[in-house]
């Protein structure tokens, strides 16, 4: 696999940042070109060091098993832990990722000394409370205190749901300038590489570290929100953790994933009371936006997070669930879409019990429900009548299609422009 | 816990650097001061900053559950990387280490520029800093700014500070190793281990005090690599792992955690093609009995490298072993309270695997035997509480720490 040399283009104004990555077999759905696009005011952060290609085109190299040369410029940091981060993908995950080699052209660090700190801004739990932790009331030292947000469109929102990413752009844009904080909406169809072939939970992290690592020029150091705490991440691997995240800092970019030391019930009780969150919370994943409500309070994820905003008695203060728990019965939802694996209810129960000892029943019995239609629906279903309900709308993921992540004039754009350059 | 601003002074050719640990409920035995010590040439270069006193304070304080403060200059990267380090002790062991506050009362950058400076690692003469070293030398490490250009050589750590002589003998061989591949070893002493004996498992000890030794350094120092004593699928709560040794990273130097991609296996299978290492493997873990370059043969330690030797057909060659390994030893072996099991299984097998069945056995019964040592000594542990286990530690053994503080 060759990655080649990245290069900018500034139109309409958008910068993208783009490059080719060139398989030895040609692979079906592989995109044709990997971007980033900024409004041009933040074209200046891009910079075509080949770094953030190498750490999304790693994951094509070693789920495909190909070789990877590099033609551009690499951090020397980046290329000698990226063999650490290479052995640990294969270890841990070895049927999705092999171990491969790199050719690198050029290694040399990045002549800049940038002063931006960073944190991906989704609107969820994890971000919120990195963010919140990072600010000046928070956070005592200026290096650490979070100085922009970066709000991307390609991973939970799809390009094709532009309107939802501008809508709530433009919602976290002017809480965040109140807070003075300066949000970067910054689009890519980096998971092109591994959709249909990998779920974006297993190539989440280095997926997002490369996306803010194409922002090289405005960052020193960016937080990664942590998903999951020390507790889970003990039992189970995931891609995105402490020490692999680390890995890929680059010499002039520290990567810090962050946040693992806290339950994501104990992130919500840190945000609790934090004004932003409380308007702007977004966890949903059924993604239904109104005017006011963009939490539908009814998938799996609003519930568990509604949960702990009820048991601490603020759920009247959050506003962005269509319809928040008012009584202790309506705990009873969660049993329609509790998952054992999911339900986190191992911190749940004993947040709750502390707090609220009252609901505790009432969430029992909703996970004993929930774990029985689990097993019953979910696991146990054949395949078959799973395909069969899908006509109905039943498990249907968002991002089925192939060209899902792919926004077709920015390809077409790049295709000119290197037919023009080729020429 | 206070850290007193670090002083410097000089002593029989040798610069000492040292910061007063003040305890608000002092504990017997507690060394009062930790030091440092380098040959004098090093005093240009020494940091007078609190950085290398930090996280060994930190775990101190956290033993101890008092509120920690550090009046001495010490790096923002490093006040913020000691927040996590915390809470990832804290995580792992609430009941040995305790969440405590910490208070800084100087956080600053240190000016110095870290793009020429040196790269080192630290080394023992063991098979995990032989792999690191080996891995780092330019014909096995293609990136120039990854190269190691120096040796940190530590007395105090698997050496008693009163062995002096037996320091230097290892001391000045090593150096002379390392002239030889074109490298420099830097000695240096520390009292570090008294702050941990008998009350906290070496073993999860002694990765800040190593690093902070490295920080003493890092005007000149940019990289530090720990070699790495588990393998990956091995990781447990210990002093140094890949998840907690960047976060004792300053601004100036880096520090990295290398070799758990190795297990130790894999890593004597490599260092049996470095003839250098034939004459020059030191792993012992008998502090009681120090004999120059020479193992002991008859420590947990020697006994796994010696066993892994074996199957590789390599222990005649290592002149620093005792030539083969006996039933007798296999059974001492299991007598031993420490065993690397990960290990001993992993030597069992690929003995089993190449036909050794005599060594694969053996190993077997050590590890037999070692489970059910350790489930009884397991037992003893539960049932007597901490002060008492440390006095009888105390008389069982020889004490570095014989300064007696408080009243008992």
């Amino acid at each position: 696999m060759i990655i080649h040399q990245p290069e900018l283009i500034t139109k309409d104004g958008h910068t993208i940042l783009w490059t080719r990555m060139e398989l030895t077999k040609g692979k079906e759905y592989f995109p044709k070109f990997i971007w980033y696009r900024v409004p041009t005011q933040y074209g200046n952060s891009f910079t075509t060091q080949s770094d953030t290609f190498l750490i999304s085109g790693l994951l094509a190299g070693m789920y495909f098993g190909e070789n990877i040369e590099i033609k551009g410029i690499v951090s020397p940091k980046l290329a000698y832990h990226l063999e650490e981060y290479k052995f640990l993908l294969s270890f841990r995950f070895p049927n999705n990722f092999h171990q491969i080699e790199i050719k690198y052209n050029q290694l040399e660090p990045l002549d800049i000394s940038p002063k931006g700190v960073g944190t991906t801004l989704s609107g969820g739990v994890d971000s919120l409370f990195t963010l919140w932790k990072h600010l000046p009331q928070n956070q005592p030292d200026p290096e650490y205190q979070i100085t922009h947000g970066v709000f991307i469109n390609g991973f939970d929102i799809l390009p094709t749901e532009d309107q939802h990413f501008k809508f709530l752009y433009e919602k976290y844009r002017l809480a965040a300038a109140k807070i003075k904080i300066e949000l970067i909406p910054l689009e890519t169809n980096v998971v092109s590489i591994t959709h249909l072939r990998l779920p974006l939970p297993s190539i989440d992290g280095p997926t997002i570290v490369a996306a803010e690592i194409a922002l090289s020029g405005l960052f020193r150091r960016f937080f990664i929100p942590s998903s999951y705490d020390y507790h889970i991440l003990k039992k189970k691997n995931h891609i995105a953790d402490p020490l692999l995240d680390q890995l890929l800092s680059t010499d002039t970019m520290d990567i810090i994933h962050f946040g693992s030391t806290h339950h994501r019930v104990e992130k919500v009780r840190e945000i609790a009371d934090w004004e932003i969150a409380q308007k702007l919370l977004w966890v949903c994943e059924a993604h239904k936006f109104e005017e006011d409500t963009w939490n539908c309070s009814r998938c799996e994820k609003c519930l568990r997070t509604m949960i702990p905003i009820y048991a601490l008695g603020k759920m009247d203060k959050f506003k962005t669930f269509e319809k928040p728990f008012t009584k202790n019965r309506d705990g009873l939802w969660w049993a329609r879409k509790y998952s054992p694996q999911r339900g986190f209810a191992w911190e749940v129960f004993p947040f709750v019990k502390k707090h609220k000892p009252d609901w505790l029943p009432w969430l029992r019995t909703a996970a004993a429900l929930g774990t029985i239609r689990y097993w019953l629906f979910i696991r146990l279903l054949p395949e078959f009548i799973k395909k069969w309900l899908h006509r109905f709308g039943y498990f249907v993921e968002r991002n089925e299609a192939p060209g899902s992540y792919e926004i077709p004039e920015i390809t077409q754009l790049i295709q000119s422009n290197h037919d023009h350059t080729s020429a | 816990m206070i850290v007193h601003i670090p002083t410097i002074c000089k002593q029989d050719g040798q610069v000492i650097i040292a910061a007063r640990f003040e305890l608000r409920s002092p504990l017997a035995y507690l060394p009062k001061d930790l030091w440092y010590r380098f040959p004098e040439q090093y005093e240009p270069i020494l940091s007078p900053r609190a950085d290398c006193f930090a996280a060994t304070a930190l775990l101190v304080a956290m033993y101890t559950g008092e509120e920690l403060t550090i009046r001495g200059t010490i790096s923002p990267k490093l006040a913020y990387g000691l927040l996590e380090y915390r809470n990832i002790f804290h995580t792992w062991l609430p009941k040995l280490f305790q969440l405590i506050d910490i208070r800084y009362e100087n956080v600053e950058n240190n000016p110095l520029s870290r793009s020429a400076g040196a790269v080192a690692t630290a080394f023992s003469g063991g098979v995990d800093s032989f792999f690191t070293l080996w891995s780092h030398l330019p014909e096995n490490q293609a990136i120039p700014d990854a190269r190691i250009t120096h040796g940190l050589f530590i007395h105090g750590y698997d050496l008693r500070l009163d062995e002096e002589t037996t320091y230097q003998a290892i001391a000045n061989k090593y150096s002379m190793l390392f002239r030889d591949l074109g490298l420099d070893l830097i000695l240096a002493s520390t009292n570090a281990y008294q702050f941990a004996e008998f009350r906290i498992d070496w073993s999860l000890f002694f990765g800040p005090p190593l690093i902070g030794a490295a920080m003493l350094l890092s005007p000149y120092l940019r990289r530090f690599y720990v070699p790495s004593g588990l393998s990956y699928n091995e990781l447990a709560p210990q002093g140094s792992t890949a998840l907690t040794d960047h976060l004792l990273s300053t601004e100036s130097l880096e520090v990295v955690h290398h070799g758990a991609s190795t297990n130790r296996f894999d890593k004597v299978s490599t260092l049996t093609s470095w003839p250098i290492t034939y004459h020059y493997l030191r792993v012992c873990a008998n502090k009681h009995q120090p004999n120059g370059l020479k193992n002991c043969s008859a420590c947990h330690k020697c006994y796994r490298t010696m066993a892994a030797l074996s199957v590789l057909n390599a222990l005649p060659m290592y002149s620093t072993f005792a030539a083969k390994l006996t039933l007798g030893d296999y059974f001492r072996w299991g007598f031993q309270t420490h065993m690397n099991l990960g290990l001993a299984r992993e030597i069992r097998n690929r003995a089993w695997k190449c036909g050794k069945k005599g060594i694969s056995i053996g190993t077997w019964i050590a590890i037999s035997i070692h489970i059910a040592i350790k489930t009884v000594v397991k037992i003893v542990k539960l049932l007597l509480p901490g002060e008492t286990l440390y006095r009888i530690k105390r008389s069982l053994f020889k004490p570095e720490s014989n300064e007696l503080r408080v009243k008992e």
